[in-house]
């Protein structure tokens, strides 16, 4: 470190940070992302979003009411809208109804609330009632709808994920976000324009997400050439696909980027976003399950207390060693 | 009683003597159960093969195994010595999760008798289902139910012929109808329905392979 | 102590599942079911109450320094003539927890059993605390069992209770497993507390 730290008497002047003010900011950058998704799969994408965000602020005022029996509710800091917001970004648009309530619920009541809620849970929520879902109802959170269905909910016609055969589907139309998918994972560029909110307003650093992606696409060019059944440029035209598919980039800029479940020093963020880089390719190429961002993401939240520990800064005046 | 002392004999002694009446027991046990346990193995191997012939389990048939170009081939025969039909073990090696091993059952003109998915690692609750939905029908009407509980419980499952038991490979086209062939693939596992199919495909070729064989060559071949 | 209080101990106030968290590897491989649940509890009930008795008859005639080595050799019998029994006359149970036989060798219940209670005590109560600990464990399996299997595929023993459209099939896998096991102990903290 080569800035020292400064330390000086009070008064202090508060800098206005706070978990209210972080959770608007997530919520001003996954608008854009948001807003495209009502464009491109119209009202289903309304009503599961709605149904997402409504039932986890009631899962969690009623989890803090009737089972911790807390006096003071946290729905007012903005986190259940933030969890909600993301779960919904994770599912098809024309998930029933049941599905998205049950996923509220393990979101908040499995995910969340058991730790302790906000700041003590280990795992990402959203993602634990997300990955709760895949592997409860495969078959529904896997078919999603074909974009421009505006007034479709469950009636949508549905198609494979774009993942399955990523070799057909077109860059531009992953990077613009005109192919099936999740809600929010669909438009990369809008994803990015979230990103970039995010930096400037100091919300989160860029080295999860860049180290996540800069990893996924090394080690996915890397099994590509071992595998050696294509030609180089091919090799990387369809790595890049891999960033822009699925749930890639909403993983590495909303979800690994998560304050409490993510590791606290830049150290410790970039080892973690190389690892879920690694993990995501992995499950793509080998794995059984065509997705693998959530089940990466989870993997190393879980590694995130080990990170911690051995990545800590210096102690203020313990001796540098030369 | 006063606990046996930690001597070197004592400690020799008792383990040896426990070891003894262990060993002796199990002897024993081992050779009572030995008769059933081989008896229930071959049963069960030959149950597969049945069951994929639709032959009824207590029948008693004759079974005579080959190989051909790498895939194992139970050609059955009922006691009163009529042709029963032909089990082909088949395996393709681009399932989702990797190697999907099936063994597939065929009646002299090559119609598909039945089938059981030996081995596979694909996703649970998606291509896993390999072993029920290609022979079961789906309902053939599809079920009104009204606009609330559309949304708030999901759609029926769509209409669509999976079934491929009774189809003959020779004229039909065992392809997904993604690609244009007769079946249906499993929902959302159009991959594994692929593989699967090419299983059972290349169990047909084999199979009729094996029939040009025995009819070609003056000398029909019966392997024991 | 008497048998009765020796028998209700390992049923409820040390229940080898909820309470000393012992033999996860069966408690949480073979629960997929109610029946599987049931009959795994069951197969460990009589290795353990076998190996209880006998290891109490021969507590004074093994020497302290090799007390572990006979008592494995001793459990092991019993689970290897287990298998074997059950492979030759209940073939379809076998298919199903035929990984898991094996492992009974190594459930930490059984050889804590041993160590904790039959070396010290005659074989009678020795047999009780089997059978206590031994079905403490099979009722928490079979709940456990009942519970993945009523979430995961609308049945218990078989019966189904639920309609298709509400199968949870993460209950039927692993993370279910520990899942339920979770929750259900920490149902079993607040109905003791």
């Amino acid at each position: 470190m080569s800035n020292k730290l400064k330390v000086s008497l009070s008064p202090h002047v508060h800098s206005g940070d706070s978990v209210r003010r972080n959770m608007d900011w997530v919520v001003v950058a996954l608008l854009p992302a948001m807003l495209w998704s009502f464009y491109v799969f119209g009202l289903g994408a309304v009503i599961v979003t709605a149904t997402s965000v409504a039932s986890c602020i009631f899962f969690e005022w009623a989890i803090n009411k009737f089972i911790l029996r807390n006096s003071r509710t946290t729905i007012s800091d903005g986190s259940a809208i933030v969890t909600g917001l993301l779960l919904a970004f994770n599912l098809p648009s024309n998930l029933p109804l049941y599905i998205i309530i049950i996923g509220a619920l393990v979101a908040m009541g499995i995910g969340k609330m058991p730790f302790g809620g906000l700041g003590n849970n280990i795992f990402n929520p959203a993602l634990v009632g997300r990955v709760f879902l895949l592997i409860s109802f495969p078959v529904k959170m896997t078919t999603w709808p074909v974009p421009h269905q505006m007034t479709a909910y469950a009636d949508a016609v549905t198609a494979a994920t774009p993942l399955a055969d990523l070799q057909q589907a077109g860059l531009g139309d992953l990077f613009f976000g005109n192919v099936g998918g999740s809600l929010g994972e669909v438009s990369v560029l809008l994803l990015l324009v979230g990103f970039v909110i995010l930096l400037v307003a100091k919300v989160i650093s860029w080295h999860i997400p860049v180290s996540i992606l800069c990893s996924a696409f090394v080690f996915s060019v890397i099994f590509y050439v071992l595998q050696g059944k294509m030609p180089f440029a091919d090799i990387c035209l369809l790595s890049l696909k891999h960033l822009c598919a699925g749930g890639m980039m909403l993983g590495a800029i909303f979800m690994a980027t998560d304050y409490v479940t993510s590791p606290m020093t830049h150290k410790g963020m970039v080892i973690y976003g190389l690892c879920i880089g690694f993990l995501v390719v992995c499950i793509r190429l080998f794995g059984s399950y065509p997705e693998g961002m959530s089940f990466a993401i989870l993997i190393m939240n879980g590694f995130t207390p080990l990170i911690n520990n051995a990545c800590k800064p210096n102690r203020f005046a313990k001796e540098v060693k030369k | 009683m006063k606990r046996l002392s930690s001597s070197f004999m004592n400690m020799v002694l008792s383990l040896t003597i426990i070891a003894l009446v262990a060993a002796a027991l199990l002897a024993f046990i081992n050779s009572v159960t030995q008769g059933p346990i081989q008896t229930i193995k071959q049963k069960n191997e030959a149950d597969g093969i049945k069951s994929v012939l639709r032959i009824d389990a207590s029948e008693e048939v004759k079974v005579s195994e080959a190989e051909q170009d790498g895939f194992r081939l139970f050609s059955v025969s009922r006691a009163d010595g009529s042709y029963a039909g032909t089990a082909v073990r088949s395996t393709d090696k681009a399932g989702f999760g990797g190697d999907i091993v099936v063994l597939v059952g065929f009646a002299a003109d090559g119609e598909i008798l039945g089938y059981q998915v030996m081995e596979h690692a694909e996703t649970p609750g998606l291509g896993a289902r390999a072993g029920e939905w290609f022979r079961t029908a789906s309902s053939s009407e599809e079920k009104q139910v009204g606009s609330f509980s559309k949304a708030f419980f999901g759609k029926p499952d769509p209409a669509g012929n999976h079934n491929i038991i009774g189809m003959n490979p020779g004229t039909a086209n065992l392809t997904v109808s993604k690609d244009g062939g007769d079946v249906d693939a499993i929902t959302a596992s159009t991959i594994t329905s692929r593989a699967f199919l090419r299983a059972v495909q290349s169990a047909y070729n084999v199979f009729k392979g094996q029939q040009a064989d025995a009819a070609t060559s003056a000398t029909a071949q019966h392997h024991e | 102590m008497n048998n009765l209080k020796v028998f209700l101990n390992g049923i409820i106030k040390e229940n080898p599942t909820f309470v000393l968290l012992l033999g996860m590897c069966p408690t949480l491989g073979t629960t997929s079911s109610a029946l599987n649940g049931m009959s795994m509890g069951l197969a460990t009930t009589f290795v353990l109450v076998c190996s209880n008795i006998v290891i109490s008859l021969l507590r004074n005639l093994i020497p302290d320094k090799v007390h572990i080595p006979a008592y494995i050799v001793v459990i092991a019998s019993f689970v290897t003539a287990l298998q074997m029994l059950m492979q030759a006359y209940l073939p379809e149970l076998y298919a199903t927890l035929g990984l898991f036989i094996p492992l009974i060798v190594v459930n930490c219940i059984i050889l804590g059993r041993a160590e904790a209670f039959a070396a010290k005590n005659g074989p009678l109560p020795s047999f009780f605390d089997g059978l206590g600990m031994g079905l403490g464990f099979t009722l928490a399996l079979t709940v456990l069992g009942a519970l993945r299997e009523l979430l995961g595929t609308g049945a218990i023993f078989g019966f189904t209770l639920l309609p298709a459209s509400t199968n949870m099939l993460v209950f039927v896998l692993a993370p279910g497993a520990f899942l339920t096991l979770g929750f259900l102990i920490a149902l079993f903290n607040l109905i003791k507390k």
